[in-house]
């Protein structure tokens, strides 16, 4: 039955919902699939929506909304998750892991095929391998009536749309630390990049600080410290080398036995038997 | 094109370039220009202006949870109701990183494009990027890819120390070669709420020729909202979209309106003709060009 109310009511009771259960599990995301469907394709709350935002767009000639992307506007949002609709025509040099968990529901007699990958050994995905494959295990087209799930932590997806194919997106908040990239040829795993965009701006800031060499930024380096990302406290250990050695090798000391990442482990020790070595010399 | 090289010695702040910039800056004279590029420099005298900022919004993320910046290269120092201040970080590229065609599009690396609105930049810190500069006859161009331009190189540049470099918006094209090592630049921008109205290129500078738009201009971006809205339609929003198209004075909406009709036409067919009908009668060459498409597209399928 199409529930032909404003949209915005619809929206609430899916948004109270959505709160509830998105920060959750995988499990508990995905229990909001059939809510998502009744909204989406049950009721014309995507139409009024996308109306409210074309009315504002005609009654005002300088209307812009900071919502909008090439293609896409998010419906609704909070800190644990993000509804959109857009247009799904993503295709990447790499296959890569999916950063968020997400359900993708196509719009208006759309659909979309999707290759859907598993990697064939156990792996830890917050700590890259280079080498990894992934095997095919199916592909699948989505159309109305099949919604596309993913879980981050297992699924690997990669696209294939025909042409510009509108959908909606739910996806929940990042909760992967990676985004691994997998070559389409080899299906082996190539380099990984961090999932939290942030992640990429503060290791940016950390090798402008490091290049400008400001004893003024060390606070703000040995901040760095504290990201949850092992590439950021690596650029905040490699920054704070140059601008404050002293404290470069406090850190160093530290995130020998005391990082939680394998990698700034291994780096640090390195690093610092480096130093050692040559200050015995 | 102007390019000033400054050699005063003041220093002043973001605040101060902002008060002056409301209330003296016009970049249609070149005198105010002048004046603007010896305040630019002075806030770039200050060694510790971006450094400092840094470190106080890197304090500040662990506080909100918040950057200042829109992605990793930028980051906005101060704004205003008509202008702003930004710095550019620019990285060298690492030739051997498998990210390097990702970086390079990240950084605006090698790619000729325009801007669609004014802006003095002012090289803070490191070596800085050389720019290829080009000219272009923007109002000539009637905005399709693949369209031949006149454009005109005009000639390399390096971006030393305290030189200002002042784009005129829409017939400046550069092409950004990355430094050596880590540089800054201090951009002084112009912002007009008309901006969501005007276009902006990429060039391809071997054929001359409109190579790409990049979508996430505003002026693309609201165009592309408006075709989705098209092709997830219910009755209502094809009276609402029919609506805009007489309201609009935004050609890329209509153009993204009579786009749509490739998709949606044979479905809608009262909307189509409706569209089209309008369209065919439009003055702009980029509405009609569309409208032909269209109408082939139609018909054929």
């Amino acid at each position: 039955m199409v529930d032909h109310g404003s949209g915005r009511r619809t929206l609430a009771v899916f948004s109270k919902l959505a709160d509830r259960k998105s920060s959750l599990g995988y499990a508990d995301f995905a229990s909001l699939v059939g809510p998502l469907q009744d909204i989406v394709w049950g009721s014309d709350f995507v139409q009024n929506a996308i109306n409210r935002e074309i009315a504002k767009i005609s009654e005002d000639p300088l209307y812009a909304n900071p919502y909008w992307e090439a293609g896409s506007i998010t419906l609704a949002s909070n800190k644990a998750w993000s509804l959109r609709v857009g247009y799904y025509a993503r295709e990447s040099e790499y296959i890569y892991t999916c950063p968020c968990h997400m359900v993708v529901l196509a719009l208006n007699g759309g659909s979309f095929d999707v290759d859907h990958y598993a990697v064939e050994q156990s792996v830890n995905f917050e700590v890259f391998e280079p080498g990894v494959r992934i095997g095919k295990r199916a592909t699948h087209t989505y159309a109305f009536g099949n919604a596309m799930c993913v879980d981050s932590a297992r699924d690997i997806i990669d696209l294939h749309p025909k042409g510009l194919v509108p959908v909606v997106k739910l996806t929940s908040v990042i909760n992967q630390k990676l985004q691994w990239a997998f070559d389409r040829n080899t299906l082996s795993s190539y380099q990984a990049i961090s999932a939290n965009p942030d992640a990429s701006d503060l290791v940016a800031m950390a090798k402008t600080l490091m290049a400008m060499g400001s004893s003024h930024s060390a606070e703000a380096l040995a901040a760095l410290y504290q990201h949850e990302s092992h590439f950021v406290r690596w650029a905040s250990i490699q920054a704070m080398s140059q601008v404050a050695p002293e404290q470069a090798v406090e850190l160093l000391s530290h995130a020998v036995d005391g990082d939680r990442h394998p990698h700034v482990r291994a780096a640090s020790s390195r690093v610092l038997a480096r130093l050692q070595g040559g200050a015995s010399c | 094109m102007l390019i000033f090289d400054c050699d005063n010695a003041d220093t002043t702040t973001v605040n101060d370039l902002l008060d002056f910039a409301e209330n003296e800056v016009d970049f249609q004279d070149h005198d105010s220009l002048r004046a603007a590029a010896l305040k630019l420099n002075a806030l770039s005298n200050d060694a510790s202006v971006v450094a400092s900022f840094m470190s106080k919004s890197i304090l500040d993320y662990f506080v909100k949870g918040e950057l200042p910046t829109s992605g990793p290269q930028s980051m906005i120092l101060g704004a205003r109701e008509r202008f702003y201040v930004r710095a550019n970080i620019w990285l060298p590229l690492a030739g051997q990183s498998p990210f390097y065609k990702h970086e390079q599009r990240l950084y605006s690396y090698g790619s000729a494009h325009n801007h669609n609105f004014n802006f003095m930049t002012v090289s803070h810190f490191g070596p800085g990027y050389e720019t290829d500069l080009y000219t272009v006859t923007a109002s000539r161009l009637v905005g399709e890819i693949g369209e031949q331009t006149d454009l005109r190189f005009v000639g390399r540049h390096s971006f030393p120390r305290s030189r200002v470099m002042v784009y005129e918006e829409h017939n400046d094209v550069h092409v950004q070669h990355p430094p050596e090592a880590v540089s800054i630049s201090i951009n002084l921008m112009e912002r007009r709420d008309t901006d969501i109205e005007s276009d902006q290129y990429y060039f391809d500078v071997e054929s001359g020729r409109i190579s790409a738009i990049p979508e996430f201009a505003g002026v693309y971006r609201r165009a592309s909202i408006v075709r989705l809205a098209a092709e997830v339609a219910d009755a209502e929003t094809f009276d609402l979209l029919e609506g805009l198209y007489r309201e609009t004075s935004c050609r890329r909406i209509k153009e993204a309106l009579v786009g749509s009709l490739i998709t949606v036409g044979r479905r809608e067919p009262e909307f189509a003709r409706s569209i089209l009908s309008a369209a065919s009668r439009d003055s702009d060459p980029l509405v009609k060009a569309q409208a032909e498409r269209a109408e082939r597209s139609i018909s054929s399928n």
